[in-house]
C-alpha cells in the first residue's frame, strides 16, 4: 500500500525562518490533503505559512496520566510510521526547529524506517543553535560540545574543559521533560552548577541564552559566573554557553544582538 | 403500546403511531423555551439559593452558570428542537445539549446510559407513561437504557429495534479490548472506513489502552461529538459551541427619557467567584435572545430600574440621591449594551 511519511522542520518561531522547501511542501499537503501532525508550538506556525492547513494535534500524549515523554515519543513515532507505510496515507509531521536536533520521535522515526526499509522524506529547518550562537563567537577552531543540560547535570557526562560547550533545555527538571514552571528550574540549575564546578572555576564566564518570546523572538544572553548560574530560573528552552577554559579567547565573549535593533535589555 | 425509552436523545421526528416514545415526550415538555424560560429558570433560582446557603460553592457556580444561560438558552431552544427535528444539525444539537444540562441542574437528574444526556427521573417516566399498557420497551440502541426502563415499568420485555436514521460508519469496541484492536481500528479511522468508535465498558488507565485511546480520538472524524453528545453527536457530525450563536445587543442611542431592555437582577457573583466562596452582589444583565448575560455593578441595575421612560437622568439622580455625572455615565453604557434605549 503506497504512502509516504515526510517530516517538516518549521524552524525556532518565525515565519521568516520558514525554508522554501518546507512552505512548499506545506502548501502541496494543504492542496492535496495530505495528513498532517503537529504538537502544539507549530500550529500557530503553520497557520502563518499555509492558512487553512488542518493539523491533527499530538498535544494528548503530553496529558496522558502515567505516560511519560520517551514513551510517548516512542508511541507517536510508531503511529506515524504505521499511518504511513501500514495505512497507506501520505503523512506530514511538522517539528520546531531542525528535525535533527534533539527531537526523540524523529529519531526514533529514522531508525525504524530505516529497520524497516521504508523510504522517508526530512525538510531541515532552521536550527534553535543558529539563533543562540548569534549571541556568542563560536569560533569553531576548538570543536563545540552539545548536551542537554540533562546529560550533564544527572546523566553523568563530564565535558571537556579545552572546548566550548552549548547544553539545551536548561530549564528542564524532569527526566519526562514535563517541565512547566520555571520556577522548579532553579533546583536543575544548582545541579548543572554543582557538576561543572567540578571541573571550572567559580568565576568562570558562562552565558545563558534565551529568547525573548512572541512576538519579537529576539535572541537574548546574559552573562554570569558559574558560581551564580542558579541565583535566577530560566525557561524551559533557555540555553547554556560554556566557553573553554583556554587562555582568553573571543569565545568568553557576549556578542551584541544581529538583528539590528541594538542592545537587548537583559544583556550583561 | 410499546415504549421507547428516553435516549438516545435527542430524537428525530416525531412519535411513531402504537409507540410512546419517551425522547419524544421528554423534548417536546422539556426542550421547549417555555420550560427552560419558565419552571426550569425557577428550579435553578431555588436551588441556587439552597446551594449559596449552605455554602456548596462548586455546585452554586454550575447552578448560577446554567440560571445566566437559561435566558439565551430560552431564546434559542424552540429553533433548536425543530431544526433538530428535521435532521441532524451541529449547532442546534449544541443548543440542545446545553438545555439538557439545565435541565439536569434543574431537575436534579443524572445523565443516562450513555453519559450525555438527562434521564429523568422514575416518577417522570412512570407518570409520563400512566396507566398505559405497556407491553414491551423497546430497544434501539446498546446503551439506551431500555433494560431499566422496562425494570421500573413492571418487568416488561424488552424487545429489539432498530433506530430509523442510518448511522455513519462506526465499530462499538469494550474498553477493555481497545489496546488490543488500536491499529485495526485507527487504520480504518484514518483511511475514512468509519467516523468513530464507540467504547463501551470501562476504560483501563494503562498506558496503552490510554494511547490507543488518543490514537482514536485523534483520527475518528466524528469521535469528538460521538463522545460529547453520543449517538446524535455521531449523527451531527461535529462538535460546535453553543454560544458561537450568541450575538451582542444593539447600541442605542442616549436620547431623552429611557427605558431598560432587557430584564435585570442581582445574583451573588459571578460563577468563577463563586467557585471560590465569594458570594458578594454582582449586577446582571439579562435578555431574552441570543445574547450573553452581562456583570454589571448593582449600582447600574439600580438605575436600570428607575428607567422608566418618563423622568430624565437629572430626575432619577436626584430619586437615586446619585451624582448625576454619575448616572450620566451608567446610562451611557447601559445603552452601549443595549440594555436602555429611548421610549
Amino acid at each position: 500500500m503506497a504512502g509516504s511519511l515526510t517530516i517538516v522542520g518549521l524552524g525556532p518561531a518565525r515565519p521568516e525562518h520558514v525554508t522554501r522547501e518546507a512552505c512548499d511542501v506545506l502548501l502541496r499537503a494543504r492542496d492535496k490533503g495530505h495528513r498532517v501532525y503537529g504538537l502544539a508550538h507549530v500550529r500557530e506556525l503553520l497557520e502563518d505559512v499555509a492558512a487553512g492547513l488542518p493539523v491533527r494535534s499530538l498535544d494528548y500524549l503530553y496529558e496522558l496520566p502515567g505516560v511519560d515523554r520517551p514513551t510517548a515519543y516512542g508511541d507517536l513515532a510508531r503511529m506515524l510510521v504505521r499511518r504511513a507505510f501500514t495505512d497507506g496515507i501520505e503523512v506530514v509531521y511538522a517539528v520546531a526547529g531542525s528535525p535533527l536536533y534533539i527531537n526523540d520521535a524523529v529519531l526514533l522515526i529514522r531508525r525504524a524506517c530505516a529497520a524497516a526499509g521504508h523510504p522517508i522524506r526530512l525538510v531541515h529547518g532552521v536550527s534553535f543553535v543558529d539563533l543562540v550562537l548569534d549571541r556568542v563567537y563560536w569560533t569553531g577552531k576548538s570543536g563545540l560540545q552539545l548536551y542537554s543540560a540533562w546529560n550533564v547535570a544527572r546523566d553523568g557526562v563530564a565535558l571537556a574543559t579545552d572546548a566550548p560547550a552549548l547544553l539545551c533545555q536548561l530549564g528542564e527538571f524532569t527526566k519526562g521533560g514535563d517541565a512547566l514552571d520555571v520556577d522548579g528550574s532553579t533546583a536543575m540549575l544548582e545541579e548543572l552548577r554543582d557538576r561543572l564546578l567540578r571541573t571550572h572555576p567559580e568565576r568562570h564566564p558562562v552565558v545563558i541564552l534565551y529568547s525573548s518570546g512572541r512576538p519579537d523572538y529576539r535572541s537574548l544572553a546574559r552573562q554570569v559566573p558559574l558560581a551564580d548560574l542558579a541565583a535566577e530560573p530560566v525557561p524551559v528552552y533557555a540555553n547554556l554557553w560554556v566557553p573553554s577554559l583556554a587562555a582568553a579567547s573571543l569565545e568568553d565573549q557576549v556578542a551584541p544582538p544581529s538583528d539590528g535593533r541594538g542592545p537587548d535589555p537583559g544583556a550583561a | 403500546m410499546i415504549v421507547l425509552p428516553p435516549a438516545p436523545f435527542p430524537p428525530l421526528g416525531t412519535e411513531a403511531a402504537g409507540t410512546l416514545d419517551l425522547g419524544v415526550r421528554l423534548r417536546d415538555q422539556l426542550f421547549v423555551s417555555a420550560a427552560v424560560g419558565g419552571p426550569l429558570r425557577q428550579a435553578l433560582a431555588g436551588r441556587l439559593g439552597t446551594a449559596v446557603e449552605t455554602e456548596q460553592w462548586h455546585a452554586a457556580a454550575r447552578l448560577l452558570e446554567a440560571f445566566l444561560d437559561s435566558f439565551p438558552v430560552a431564546s434559542l431552544v424552540d429553533a433548536a428542537r425543530m431544526r433538530w427535528t428535521e435532521g441532524p444539525d451541529p449547532q442546534a444539537l449544541a443548543v440542545l445539549a446545553r438545555a439538557g444540562e439545565l435541565v439536569c441542574l434543574a431537575m436534579d437528574w443524572k445523565a443516562g446510559p450513555d453519559g450525555c444526556w438527562p434521564w429523568p427521573s422514575d416518577a417522570w417516566m412512570e407518570g409520563t407513561v400512566g396507566t398505559v399498557g405497556v407491553s414491551a420497551v423497546e430497544q434501539r440502541d446498546a446503551q439506551d437504557g431500555a433494560e431499566l426502563l422496562a425494570v421500573l415499568l413492571g418487568e416488561v420485555p424488552v424487545q429489539e429495534g432498530i433506530l430509523a436514521e442510518v448511522l455513519p460508519p462506526h465499530a462499538t469496541v469494550s474498553g477493555e479490548r481497545l489496546a488490543e484492536r488500536r491499529e485495526e481500528l485507527c487504520g480504518w479511522l484514518a483511511r475514512g472506513e468509519l467516523t468513530a468508535v464507540r467504547v463501551t465498558g470501562e476504560v483501563p488507565a494503562d498506558p496503552a489502552t490510554l494511547l490507543a485511546l488518543g490514537e482514536i480520538r485523534l483520527e475518528g472524524a466524528r469521535q469528538a461529538a460521538l463522545e460529547r453528545f453520543g449517538v446524535s453527536g455521531l449523527r451531527a457530525g461535529s462538535v460546535v459551541d453553543w454560544k458561537e450563536q450568541l450575538r451582542p445587543q444593539a447600541t442605542a442611542p442616549v436620547h431623552g427619557p429611557l427605558v431598560p431592555r432587557c430584564e435585570a437582577t442581582v445574583l451573588p457573583g459571578t460563577p468563577s467567584r463563586l467557585a471560590r466562596g465569594d458570594a458578594r452582589p454582582v449586577g446582571w444583565l439579562l435578555w431574552n435572545a441570543p445574547s450573553a448575560p452581562v456583570a454589571v455593578q448593582p449600582a447600574a441595575i439600580a438605575v436600570l430600574r428607575e428607567l422608566d421612560g418618563e423622568r430624565d437622568l437629572a430626575a432619577i439622580a436626584a430619586a437615586l440621591e446619585a451624582p448625576p455625572e454619575a448616572v450620566e455615565a451608567v446610562a451611557a453604557e447601559l445603552c452601549r449594551v443595549g440594555a436602555a434605549g429611548p421610549v
